[in-house]
Order: structure tokens, then sequence, then C-alpha cells
């Protein structure tokens, strides 16, 4: 399965929500979408999942139009919206039949999908509980079986982690993982970047309705070579700390250093790679006994950082 | 095939809509509350016509009367309002977003909440049908009035429930939803009143035993359930799709139904009143689509655009049929033609035929194609007012354009009429300002034709104003390839 955004464009009055906005992605991938409020995100999803209808440009699930037919699209795709589920007078399995019978799953079949979803989801447990009853990290858990009651090829979710504890956080973590060694494409808009750094093979970013960068993380930690990185150091021996400090500050490269505890000490320095393996050589040259030496990895939150000005419309 | 198979598969034939909002039914304790009180109400009033101070010979009647008005309360405020009260809350918040990412049809959704409300009527008529068998042992009415009140009250249910159900689709918002009431009101009453004022009521007059009643009462329901329920399957239907479609094919089969219907009786008849009666319907059918045209996009979905059919008329026929706030009102100006041709006709026919004439169609063509001159020019006024504010506020819907301007002219003459009734208490004649307001209202032929005028002329200014915007939605109405897909809406 092969998802191509191509060209989308939409506009709410007089505001262009949504100016020229393309990628793709594939099975087995997780994808990032993130962006400021206000960039794009929610109505490009909406468009994906065939709820609103592009100005023009197009969704392409293996060459099929989210535009022209989006009654075929529906079969392919598990919507995830960022509103959890606040029914009163439902029950959990009975909400989850519903969406079951909706996407004509039937008989026996439904029953026994349904059945696996619970197992899946962890939500055995509380399925004769109303919906209202349930705390936000089991109504997203009931948001997430919604949206795999027909196993879609694809899942399209809206702020999945948003109000989520962490350990809620974390179970969810691990449920797209196994979807999407299942193969399905994900593709998540959220605003928490940590999370999607740590489960998501690209991401595309964007402000102001346009793509501004997408790709890999690793190509695009390329793309925008860093001006400054963090590195930790840490030395072996007992020499005083304010001492420590003070030759780390004196070392090529560094801008500035703090104490991190024990004989720990972060510093920000000036450049990329090269410039960290000649603070090391440095540092050894004049006698520093390092025991550990850590540069910070390119963080989603760094890249969307760099990329974006924060502009809203 | 065993039992449990059979049973499964009716299981998978059940609308999943129709399941879902029985068991929300089941574990609802509104409804629970309904029966009790619905119980009670029954219990109180038998108690009370049993009671020796007031049984008389006929307290069956009394008491059947009582059963009826409670029987329309349950399926009004028991049913109807609480299955749209849902339904709009459903709408607000994103559960229809989710119930639109699935492969139901907008006419499976709109269809499964009818026949759910359905069974819940026909769960509250068997809470009232013992008490009612009870009345005819009180005395005072027979089985064959009961029989026929019942399934009278049985059939309104389903217009009245449909109806709910498709303010239902309109949100939950009280502004919005009053004023949709308001212009009901304003289109029945300046459709009616005219009725009220020239024919003094009885408009169905010959159609008064009790069968022809119980016919016409059934084809007028289900037409009119007919008309709502394609209405509100056409709000909820995706913004791309032809949403327009269902109602309009549905409006002009029930046009050539109806208008057999209508010819059968007359001949039965030996009278030209059905071919009236027939016309004031059709003509308020033709008036609410022009009003509510502005609620329709100006410019057409690519979807649409796509479907269009080759040949000069077969395009201007899929012109008629597809959504589109100019398409709404030619579709509404066709039809109104239509209307006073078959009538004009009929009558003419009828008169060669019989010989006698009518001086009453000629007073329904001026008053009906008076109303409608004026609906179009509110129309018209309010497709200016949604392109010159859509810039401003692109979110609002065209409908509040078309609810204000509507809104405006029924509030203005009335206020004036109010307040030229407090200077001139005990006089009774024509306010001139009630001619914003429907020209038909008058009852001097003079002041009428006045009205006439200048009804016709606003619909003529309309026309005249927007003729680049209908001259251009005909042109860009052309098949549109695939390959070509670059139209851009700027709604």
């Amino acid at each position: 399965m092969k998802i191509e955004v191509k060209e989308l464009v939409r506009h709410f009055g007089k505001t262009k929500a949504v100016d020229n906005i393309s990628f793709e992605f594939e099975k087995g991938n997780i994808f990032g979408f993130v962006g400021p409020n206000g960039a794009g995100k929610t109505t490009t999803i909406k468009i994906m999942s065939t709820l609103d209808m592009p100005d023009s440009g197009d969704v392409l699930f293996d060459n099929v139009s989210a535009v022209d037919n989006p009654e075929q699209v529906r079969r392919l795709i598990g919507y995830m919206p960022d509103a959890l589920p606040e029914h009163k007078d439902i029950k959990v399995w009975e909400y989850l039949d519903f969406f079951a019978r909706a996407y004509g799953v039937k008989g026996a079949l439904r029953t026994k999908t349904l059945k696996h979803i619970e197992e899946f989801t962890n939500l055995g447990g509380i399925r004769e509980k109303t919906l209202n009853a349930l705390s936000k990290g089991m109504k997203q858990r009931v948001s997430l079986a919604r949206a795999l009651v027909h196993d879609p090829q694809v899942l399209i979710m809206d702020e999945p982690a948003a109000g989520l504890d962490p350990r809620a956080r974390r179970e969810l973590r691990d449920l797209l993982r196994i979807l999407a060694d299942q193969g399905k494409a994900i593709l998540i808009s959220s605003h928490i970047l940590t999370e999607l750094q740590d489960i998501c093979h690209g991401t595309v970013i964007v402000e102001r309705g346009k793509v501004l960068q997408a790709g890999r993380i690793d190509e695009l930690s390329k793309h925008n070579e860093r001006v400054e990185t963090t590195v930790m150091v840490r030395f072996f021996g007992d020499e005083p700390q304010d001492k420590l400090l003070a030759r780390m500050i004196q070392a090529p490269f560094v801008e500035d250093a703090k104490s991190s505890g024990g004989s720990r000490i972060i510093a920000r320095v000036k450049g990329a790679d090269k410039e960290c393996s000649e603070l090391l050589s440095s540092l050894i040259a004049s006698g520093c006994r390092v025991a550990e030496y850590k540069q910070q990895e390119v963080g989603l939150e760094e890249l969307f950082m760099k990329i974006t000005k924060g502009d809203v419309q | 095939m065993r039992l449990s198979g059979i049973i499964n598969k009716i299981d998978d034939l059940i609308n999943p809509i129709v399941v879902k909002e029985i068991r929300q039914s089941i574990n609802s304790r509104t409804i629970y509350a309904i029966i009790i009180g619905v119980l009670l109400l029954e219990l109180g009033g038998l108690l009370i016509f049993m009671s020796d101070g007031i049984r008389e010979r006929n307290s069956g009647q009394g008491y059947f009367v009582m059963l009826l008005v409670i029987l329309m309360l349950g399926y009004f405020l028991g049913v109807g309002m609480s299955a749209a009260g849902r339904f709009a809350n459903e709408r607000d918040k994103s559960s229809m977003d989710l119930m639109h990412a699935t492969v139901l049809s907008p006419y499976s959704i709109i269809w499964g909440k009818i026949f759910s409300s359905m069974v819940m009527v026909v769960f509250i008529f068997s809470l009232c049908v013992p008490f009612m068998c009870v009345s005819y042992f009180l005395q005072g009415i027979d089985i064959v009035t009961i029989l026929s009140w019942c399934y009278i009250s049985f059939v309104i249910a389903l217009p009245t429930v449909t109806g709910c159900l498709l303010l239902g689709t309109l949100g939950s918002s009280k502004g919005m939803r009053g004023l949709i009431i308001f212009v009901i009101v304003f289109i029945l009453w300046t459709g009616i009143s005219p009725l009220l004022f020239h024919y003094g009521g009885p408009t169905i007059s010959g159609l008064g035993d009790s069968l022809a009643t119980l016919i016409w009462t059934t084809f007028y329901c289900l037409a009119v359930s007919g008309l709502f329920y394609f209405f509100a399957v056409s709000i909820v239907s995706h913004v791309s799709s032809n949403r327009a479609f269902c109602l309009r094919y549905y409006i002009a089969v029930l046009w050539l139904a109806s208008l057999v219907i209508a010819a059968l009786y007359a001949l039965h008849m030996g009278s030209v009143d059905p071919f009236e009666i027939w016309f004031v319907q059709m003509s308020l059918i033709a008036v609410v689509i022009t009003g509510f045209a502005p609620a329709e996009r100006l410019v057409q979905s690519r979807r649409v655009l796509k479907s269009v059919p080759d040949g000069k008329w077969r395009r201007f026929v899929h012109f008629l049929f597809s959504s589109g706030a100019v398409n709404a009102i030619l579709f509404g100006v066709c039809m109104m033609l239509l209307n006073c041709g078959v009538l004009f006709l009929a009558t003419t026919c009828w008169n060669e035929i019989y010989g006698s004439s009518s001086k009453d169609t000629s007073e329904l063509l001026q008053i009906f194609s008076g109303i409608f001159a004026y609906i179009l020019f509110y129309s018209f006024f309010a497709i200016t007012l949604k392109l010159g504010f859509n810039r401003f506020f692109p979110n609002v819907n065209g409908m509040v354009y078309s609810l204000f301007v509507v809104g405006a002219c029924m509030l203005i003459p009335v206020v004036i009429e109010v307040l030229r009734s407090f200077d001139q208490i005990g006089s009774h004649s024509e306010s001139p300002y009630m001619f914003i307001l429907s020209p038909l209202i008058f009852t001097n032929d003079s002041m009428r034709s006045v009205g006439m005028i200048v009804s016709a002329a606003l619909a003529a200014l309309g026309l005249l104003l927007h003729f680049s915007l209908i001259k251009s939605s005909l042109k860009v109405h052309r098949r549109l390839m695939p390959e070509t897909v670059t139209v851009k809406e700027h709604e």
C-alpha cells in the first residue's frame, strides 16, 4: 500500500488552510505529521479520511482516489480523530460491534474480529462499561479498537497521545509498533514530538498550510546540519568538579558548560561531528581521563524548532 | 441450516444504526422515564374518567381523546425529540464524522434512525392499546372510530418522527433550530393564510368520507415523510457528492404521482378541486426549494461535474438535478412554471368539457405565483449577502443568510403591523406594509394586484442582479474529464 498526498489545496474563505501539500509514505511505516497549531494538519487528515474535499489535488491510496472514490477508500483506512468517544448510553462492546457492522463485517467473522481486537487493545475487562465511565487512556484504546474493526491497511490518527499519562502513551506506542510490524501504514499527527521521535520512520513538517520538509528523520537531520551540539562528558578520577568545569569551558568549540552531578559535565559545542571529535581529542591531549563521551542525537523537537518559525494563520 | 445460522443471517441484514439506536434506548434512563410517565398518565386518566362524579354515558369518548393526546406527546416529545437530540449531539461531536468514515450510506443512516424511532413508536403505541380497549367499554365510542384513529395516529407518527430527525440533522444549535422553525412558520403562514382568507378553511371538501380521509391521510403522511427523509439525507451526505439529487428526484416523482392521483380524484369527484389542492401543495414545495437554495454551494463539486452527461438537454436536466444554489433556484422556477401550466391546462380543459368555470383557480394562480416571486427575490438577496460576506465569515452556512433574509422580511412587516394596530385599535383596514410579507393576504383585488406587480418586479430585479451567476453556472456545467481536474472553489 502506497499513500500519495498530491498537491492538496483547501481554502476557508480567504484563508488558505492547506497550500499545495504533497508527501507520500508506504506500508509498514509510521509517519509523523507535525506542525504548530493552525498549520493545516487536521484539514489534511480530514481530506485523507474522505471527510472533507480539497479545492484541488488528491490523495491516492494505491492509486485509488479519495476524491473520486471515497466509498472505496473508506474500506482501506481507519480514522482516529482527536475527539474521544463520549456516548453515555452505549457499552464498549456495543460501540465496537456497531462500527464492525457499519464497515460490513458480518456474522462469525465479526465476533472473531471483535474478540481479537479486544484482546489486542486489552479491552476485555471493560467491555461491559459505558463509554462515559472510562478514563481518557481507556477511551483512547476504544478509539484505536474502533479504527481497527475492519482491519484497515492505513491508520490515520489525529493527536492520539494528547492528554494521555506516560503509561498510556507508552502502551499506545507499543501497539502502534506492532501494527506497523503487521504491515499497516500509519500517519500520526501529534504535538508530542518526543513520542513521535521514538516510533516514527519519517516525518512531514508543515507550517501555514505548507510542507516545510518531509522524509526520514535521519535524512532530515542530514539536510539540517547542526550549528550547535550538546555533549555529555563523564570524567574518571576524583578531580574536583569546579576544576573539571573550568577545563571544559577552556576547551575548544565549547560555548557553555554545566555540571550534571558527580563527575558529569554537559557542554554546548559550537559545530557538529567534526568539532565534537576535536573537542574529545583536545580533552584527552590535555590529560583528562574521559570515561564516557556522548553526543546528543538530533531530535525531532530540535528539527521542528529549527525548521518552523512558529507562524500561525 | 441451524437455527443460530439463520438468526445470524437475519442479524446481518438489520441496519447497524437500528441495532445501535435500540441498544442505546434500552440503556437510556430517559426511555424508562417516558414509559413510566405514559403509563401513569393513562392510569390517572382512567381513574378520573371512571370516578363516579365524571362518569357519564359518553366518558369513553373523552378518555379516548386524552389517550390520543398522550400518544401524540409520546411520539413527538418521547420519541421524536429524544431521537433528534441524540442525532444533533452526534452531528455536533465528531461521532458523525466517524459514521461518515464508515461505508454506511447517508440513506441507511437516516433510514436506520427513522426505523429505530418507529420501533419505539410501536412500543409506546402498544402501551396505549389496552387503555384504548378500555375506552370502548366506557362507552361513547365505537370500534371503527377507535381503529381509524389508532391508524391515523400511527401514520402521523411517521412524518412527526422524520421531521424531528430532520431538525436533528441541523445540529444542536438552538439558534439555528429556532430560525428553522421560524421560517417553516413563515412559509406555512404565507401559504396557508391566503387559503384561509379565500376559502374559509374547508379546502378539502369532498374528501369527507372516512375511507377517503384515511387514504388521503396515509398518502399525505407518506409524501411528507419522504420529503423530510430525503431532505435529511441530502443534509448529511458528503460535501463532494450530488447531495440534492435524491431530494429533487423524489420531488419530481412525487409531483408526477400526486398529479395522477389528483387527476383520478378529480374525475371521480367531477370537480377541479383536487387539481387546486395539488397545485397548492406543489407550489409550497417549490417555494421551500427556492427559499433554501442559498444554503447550497455556489460552485459545483468536481465529483458532480464528472458525472455530467453529453447532449444539451440531458445536460440541462442534469443541471436541474445537481447540487448548487443556482441549480435549486432554476429547479424551483421550472417546477413553479409547470405547476401553473398544469393547473391552467386542467381548468381550461375542465371548462371545455364540463362547461363550468372556477374563479378560485385564477386567484390561486395569482396568489402562489406572487408568493413564489417574493421567495425568488429573497433567495437572490440571500445569495448577494452570501457572496458579500463569505470572505469575512467563511464558516457561516448559506442557510443562515436565507434564514436571516426570510426572518427579517417576516419580522419587519409584523412589527410594523403590531405597532400600527396600537394606533388604530378597532380599525380593520389592510396594512400596505404587509406587502413585504406576502402579496396574497389581501382580500381587496386592487391591493392584491399592486402586490403582484411589486413581487414580479422584485423577482425580475433578483434575476437581473444574478444573471451573470446563472449564466456562468450553466456554462461551467460541462463534463469534467479526470485529467483536467483543476477546479478551485473559493466558497
